[in-house]
């Protein structure tokens, strides 16, 4: 076992989620509401492919050591793909090489050969799509018996999509032992693999950063909003200076400077892994730290408005004091705003880090990243004929991700406002 | 003039305004009346066509302006009618104006064509606006409430409709304006021979104006009569019940005050600091309340009213010990102090259940469920509505949930700050009922903030009248309404709009 950094936080995370969905679904009236508001087919095909996500990227952030190297639960599912690699680009479905490779065959003549790929084993691709219908099909089955002794109302959505996504799963697995479903890259890994491995970066950055923002812009937003005076002034002086200097200057600066810290002090890693886990863990941080004060100000705003309301008098007369009154009456009543900005901010940052990656100062190299990913495809696009499969299952991983995050956040946002009109499906 | 026949109104199926007919004349004040939800806001729009768009009409719906049928001209023709014939005034005249354009833009836009100075002058001359040359460049918030009501209307009159419609027109307003504002609206419709269709929740008010009255209630006219005839001889249960609900015409039991005093104040003070310049020094002071002085014994309620901006909120604060600026001398004991406020929506977390909400109070005490259940009972609501929200129950619902809540600190004094002025008539009366019983069995004593001096007859021992911070009147009840001797409190008693009179 390997315990890397942003794996605890990321359980620490998961912790938090499953005590507060544990503290909705014991008050029946709050069940009820979420019940009502991801019944929309829509958000419960989100919900799914959102859980699908999460259990991916928690796959991969159980970490083990074997033969020197640092693997996850994920590399095991995917293997062999995760310990094989072809000797540079390959096309999806290819069965060599898309790179024509030159021999000489004597003195004078020279060949242009193309190299068949090593670990393709050309079997028919309908006959494997068939084999995962017929597999994923017993998958799905199975999930939705289990599914059955928890919940009692699964409804044609949920059936559906469980059945779809069972089935793409079983049919991907099953052709990548066959094939390079999109391919390979530059260096001859898998495409598909390297976009799967990428979710949990991608939910690490979008995450943990969240979990770094939310206490300064809940705590700060909510102290200058209903305490006025002195202390607003301060905070706002804190994160009018904080928001003019420029956010990608602030970062690259911290990142590189953390990073000659970091290999000042070879030593404190062990492994390669934790290396790069800790330039992850970095970037989060940083991220975080720049990127508090948009919700703060938002937070200030909301608060203004509301320490105006009669029912903060009430309770300042019943003699409650400040901590109490923001805890019970001003941050319950902002949940819904730190909710979408959640959502929001989740996929903003996800698209920060490619960009960050793009500049040099993202996560490590090495890191399977979208941003990598994407920074690498910038060359490819380039070529003539182009390659166009790392974009491609860059692209389409994180926009299910970001797609569905953020019609979840609309349920979720739905279920808590109670003050929104119930929802017309849609 | 205006036909309305078998006019019923859809909105996502659900019928709202059902098979109402009715006719106006010209120089003639048309009263709709109503209590909220009564469709009588959605009868104005559909008169205008500016229903929402998932609205729909009904079959046999039919819309009369001077012989010409209203709902089968098309858009273009309608936007001519509008712009031509009907004219309309809102309830709120602060967000009626649009506050970055001056008084003199915003009339030209109204008139046709390019009017020239004199004739906006002679727009604001005909509403009675004082210095109308000047007011032209002014901007909205360099005018009073009243002033900005009698622009609007100015500009409603711009186009010379032959109906006017004045949904609510007085409501934002206090009661010394709405009698001058209602005034010239009378004026201005027989000068003009015009139509107005006055659109309100008081009977009053309908009462001492319009010469035709129409009852709405859920979504039908319940009766329709000539005004005095209406208000001699209702026939209709709804109608009679509105009726009943006027203060005027209600009695409260009210409770014997003992000689025992529990609250005095002593030249209270509220000065807040104007502060200018660099250094925020204090240039001066807006004098809120100033040089307050009374007492009150215990089950007795004692009547502050006046006019908006007259202080009155401000001495509740400063009674509360809400305000850091107040000074002078208030002795309340160990006496208990709560507050019931204006607008039940605001004064619910619509975070929390009333369970919650509740609680908040009775924090220290064992049995919480049983004691919350007994003051839902005592202010007349069912056991299960602790577990709502404020947003699941209706506006009196709320009010008496608010009641409840003041009561959990088991208060000595509650001040309420016109807690009935944003509730229909008939809640209105049963929220008063429900005060003074709680009065009578609790022992509380009450400071009843309010502008309405109809409620004070009702129901208060005492009274202090408050002009600009200052008490300009005090007394007992039946002294100061019925032998007034301040100029503001003369004309505070003659601009209430009363039935009997």
């Amino acid at each position: 076992m390997v315990l890397l950094w942003t794996d605890v936080l990321l359980f620490l995370l998961l912790v938090l989620l499953a005590i507060a969905i544990y503290g909705i679904l014991k008050k029946p009236y709050l069940r009820e509401r979420l019940q009502d508001s991801c019944s929309s087919p829509i958000r419960v095909a989100s919900v799914l492919v959102l859980t699908t996500f999460v259990v991916i990227g928690v796959l991969d952030s159980i970490h083990f050591r074997q033969d020197n190297k640092v693997l996850s639960v994920l590399d095991l599912v995917l293997l062999p793909t995760s310990a094989q690699m072809e000797s540079t680009y390959s096309a999806p479905f290819a069965t060599e090489l898309f790179v024509e490779h030159m021999e000489k065959v004597d003195a004078e003549n020279i060949v242009w050969v193309t190299e068949k790929l090593i670990h393709v084993d050309p079997l028919p691709v309908l006959y494997l799509i068939g084999l995962g219908l017929i597999v994923g099909s017993i998958l799905g089955f199975l999930l939705l018996l289990i599914a059955k002794r928890y919940f009692h109302n699964i409804n044609t959505a949920a059936t559906v999509s469980t059945y779809t996504i069972a089935i793409t799963l079983v049919t991907l697995k099953i052709l990548m032992l066959h094939y390079h479903v999109l391919g390979t890259d530059k260096v001859g890994v898998d495409v598909l693999y390297a976009s799967f491995k990428s979710i949990r970066t991608g939910l690490v950055i979008g995450t943990v950063t969240t979990l770094v923002t939310l206490p300064f812009a809940i705590l700060f937003g909510t102290l200058a909003g209903y305490m006025r005076g002195w202390v607003d002034d301060v905070i706002q002086y804190v994160y009018t200076t904080l928001s003019s200097i420029p956010g990608v200057l602030l970062i690259a600066a911290a990142v590189l400077t953390l990073d000659a810290v970091i290999s000042r002090h070879d030593n404190f890693f062990s492994l390669m892994a934790q290396r790069s886990d800790m330039r992850t863990l970095i970037l989060c941080v940083i991220l975080g730290l720049t990127s508090w004060t948009v919700l703060c100000r938002i937070l200030r705003a909301e608060t203004l408005k509301l320490r105006e309301q009669d029912f903060v008098l009430v309770s300042k007369i019943m003699g409650a004091n400040t901590l109490q009154i923001i805890w019970r009456h001003i941050i319950p009543n902002l949940a819904h705003i730190i909710i979408i900005t959640i959502a929001l901010d989740f996929s903003a940052l996800v698209l920060a880090e490619a960009v960050l990656s793009y500049v040099g100062v993202g996560v490590d190299p090495s890191t399977y990243s979208w941003g990598n990913m994407i920074n690498s495809a910038r060359m490819e696009l380039g070529r003539e004929p182009v390659i166009w499969w790392s974009l491609v299952g860059a692209f389409s991983l994180m926009f299910m991700m970001v797609l569905s995050a953020n019609i979840f956040a609309d349920a979720v946002r739905d279920a808590l406002d109670p003050r929104a009109v119930s929802h017309v499906a849609n | 003039m205006l036909q309305i026949k078998d006019l019923s109104i859809y909105i996502k199926g659900q019928l709202l305004v059902d098979n109402i007919s009715f006719s106006i004349k010209q120089g003639e004040m048309f009263a709709l009346l109503g209590e909220s939800g009564s469709g009588k806001s959605l009868t104005a729009l559909s008169i205008m066509r500016l229903l929402p768009a998932n609205a729909l009409y009904g079959n046999k719906s039919s819309i009369c302006l001077q012989e010409k049928e209203l709902l089968d001209l098309t858009n273009r023709q309608m936007r001519t009618v509008r712009r031509q014939r009907l004219g309309m005034i809102f309830q709120d005249p602060m967000t009626s104006l649009n506050p970055v354009m001056t008084i003199g833009k915003q009339l030209s836009e109204a008139v046709q064509g390019t009017p020239d100075k004199e004739e906006l002058i002679s727009l604001l001359e005909k509403v009675k606006i004082s210095q109308p040359a000047e007011r032209l460049n002014n901007y909205p918030h360099e005018l009073s409430g009243g002033m900005k009501q009698r622009v609007i209307i100015a500009m409603a009159l711009a186009s010379k409709p032959s109906l006017l419609i004045a949904d609510e027109p007085t409501t934002a307003l206090d009661v010394t304006t709405q009698a001058e504002i209602l005034k010239l609206l009378r004026d201005i419709i027989y000068a003009e021979n015009m139509a107005l269709l006055f659109i309100t929740h008081d009977l009053a008010l309908a009462a001492q104006n319009a010469d035709q009255i129409a009852v709405m209630q859920k979504g039908c006219i319940v009766e329709q009569a000539a005004s005095k005839q209406f208000f001699k001889s209702a026939k209709d249960p709804c109608s009679k019940k509105l009726l009943q609900s006027l203060p005027d015409n209600l009695h409260l039991d009210l409770a014997n005050p003992s000689n025992e005093q529990i609250l005095s104040a002593q030249s209270l003070r509220v000065y807040f600091p104007i502060r200018s310049g660099i250094f925020k020094r204090t240039v001066g002071y807006v004098k809120a309340v100033d040089e307050v002085d009374f007492t009150l014994n215990k089950r007795e309620t004692l009547a502050v009213v006046g006019e908006s901006g007259s202080g009155k909120t401000t001495l509740g604060k400063a009674i509360l010990g809400l305000l850091p600026e107040a000074r002078g001398n208030i002795s309340r004991g160990n006496d208990r102090l709560q507050v019931i406020f204006q607008d039940p929506f605001s004064a619910l977390d619509p975070k929390l259940r009333i369970y919650d909400s509740l609680v908040e109070g009775i924090r220290h005490e064992n049995d919480k469920d049983k004691t919350i259940d007994k003051l839902l009972a005592a202010v007349g609501l069912p056991e299960e509505y602790k577990w709502r929200f404020a947003h699941e129950i209706s506006g009196g619902e709320r009010q008496r949930v608010c009641i409840a809540r003041a009561l959990t600190v088991k208060p000595d004094i509650i001040i309420c700050d016109e807690p009935t002025s944003s509730l229909d008539v008939s809640v209105q009366a049963q929220v008063l009922e429900l005060l003074t019983k709680l009065q009578r069995e609790y022992g509380l004593t009450y400071i009843f903030i309010t502008h309405d001096i109809s409620l004070v007859r009702l129901l208060a021992h005492k009274v202090i009248v408050m002009y600009k911070g200052k008490i300009v009147e005090a007394g007992d009840k039946e002294q100061v309404l019925n032998s007034p001797q301040h100029d503001y409190t003369k004309r505070l008693l003659d601009s209430v709009p009363s039935v009997v009179a």
